[in-house]
């Protein structure tokens, strides 16, 4: 039987204001998977357990000569479900240029992203990290909602370095929500 | 009230949460399972965020590209914004001249969209006027557009600098995903 609940994650209590309904989805996203929380299928026990962390996860992909393509597979939060907020790049240079630099990521135009489920699943058609990711500092690029993660789904990023002249070398970003039993 | 999807609760306009969510649900080539089975909607497939791009490399000054394509591959969307890169085709000669911002040759390229009803979307006009070229604030459409399944739509992008460019065009928008 599916667990229901109308518990919602203090942490989620701001989309609570626009939306019960986001906010409870969000919050039984988390609670109720039994990777994260051993007291998945008691919500009557969500008040007082794990609590939600808004975390930073990375992969990177350091040193890309060009045309090089670069596969990874990419499990977010070790196989627990998560709501992802926004994802962010760094593209540079890996070799610190003797002219002077201009401003971050002038080079996102020329490196590629391609990111898929492992399912199959294409989530991003190849195009500019520019164009998927934020590559202006302090602007993420945020879908229309936050989006749930399954936990095991893992994702597929390609990433292809378009640059002539240089090495590059790339950091990818997600700022995600993830339940912490830990405490 | 009928199902809203959680991905657009967060919408003011109950009204238009229930008809995105509608869109999708209801749509044979997205939800062949249960598109006439709403009972079954809370249960079944959920509506994913995607990017989609469509990739032109023009010539030199004055060629014009156009291309007509389905984005969503026949199923229906709801589009909610749209980003552009525009680059010089050939990379420049480096470390000199060093590149400056993204997008600093947005000004030359124009751009055109037509529905093939033959409705002109958006007129001709340079790309950064219909694009968001500043990487991570994209061109948010208010509301969001229902896209149709089967409709394709013709682009076609003009070169008017002096060398090769290349544009990337990219929309954000969620379909249904029945995978999981």
């Amino acid at each position: 039987m599916p667990v229901t609940s109308s518990f919602i994650a203090p942490e989620f209590g701001m989309y609570a204001e626009k939306s019960v309904i986001l906010a409870r989805a969000m919050t039984k996203w988390l609670y109720a998977d039994p990777k994260a929380n051993p007291s998945w299928n008691q919500p009557e026990l969500w008040g007082n357990g794990p609590k939600v962390k808004i975390v930073k996860r990375s992969i990177n992909f350091p040193n890309l000569a060009a045309s090089a393509v670069s596969t990874q597979k990419l499990s977010l939060i070790g196989g627990k479900n998560a709501i992802v907020f926004s994802r962010m790049a760094t593209v540079k240079l890996t070799a610190i240029p003797a002219s002077p630099l201009q401003i971050p990521n002038e080079y996102g135009s020329y490196v590629t992203i391609k990111q898929s489920r492992t399912d199959g699943f294409l989530e991003i058609d190849t195009m500019p990290l520019n164009n998927a990711y934020g590559t202006v500092p302090g602007w993420p690029d945020i879908t229309p909602a936050p989006e749930f993660w399954l936990g095991n789904s893992d994702r597929v990023i390609v990433i292809t370095n378009g640059w002539t002249g240089a090495n590059v070398s790339v950091n990818l970003s997600w700022t995600a929500a993830m339940l912490d039993t830990a405490r | 009230m009928s199902y809203i999807d959680p991905s657009f609760a967060h919408i003011d306009d109950k009204e238009l949460a229930v008809a995105y969510t509608h869109w999708l649900y209801s749509d044979p080539n997205s939800n062949p399972s249960s598109w006439d089975k709403p009972e079954l909607w809370k249960t079944g497939p959920k509506v994913k965020f995607i990017k989609r791009v469509i990739n032109m490399s023009i010539l030199n000054a004055g060629a014009d590209l156009t291309i007509t394509r389905q984005l969503f591959g026949g199923k229906n969307a709801v589009v909610f914004n749209r980003q552009a890169t525009v680059k010089l085709t050939t990379a420049p000669a480096f470390p000199n001249p060093p590149l400056r911002i993204p997008n600093e040759h947005s000004s030359y390229v124009t751009y055109q969209q037509v529905s093939d009803d033959g409705q002109n979307n958006v007129e001709e006009t340079t790309i950064e006027n219909v694009f968001g070229t500043i990487p991570g604030q994209p061109f948010t459409l208010d509301p969001p557009q229902l896209w149709w399944g089967n409709a394709e739509k013709t682009y076609t992008l003009g070169n008017d600098f002096g060398a090769d460019i290349t544009a990337n065009l990219v929309w954000t928008a969620a379909i249904l995903d029945t995978a999981r």
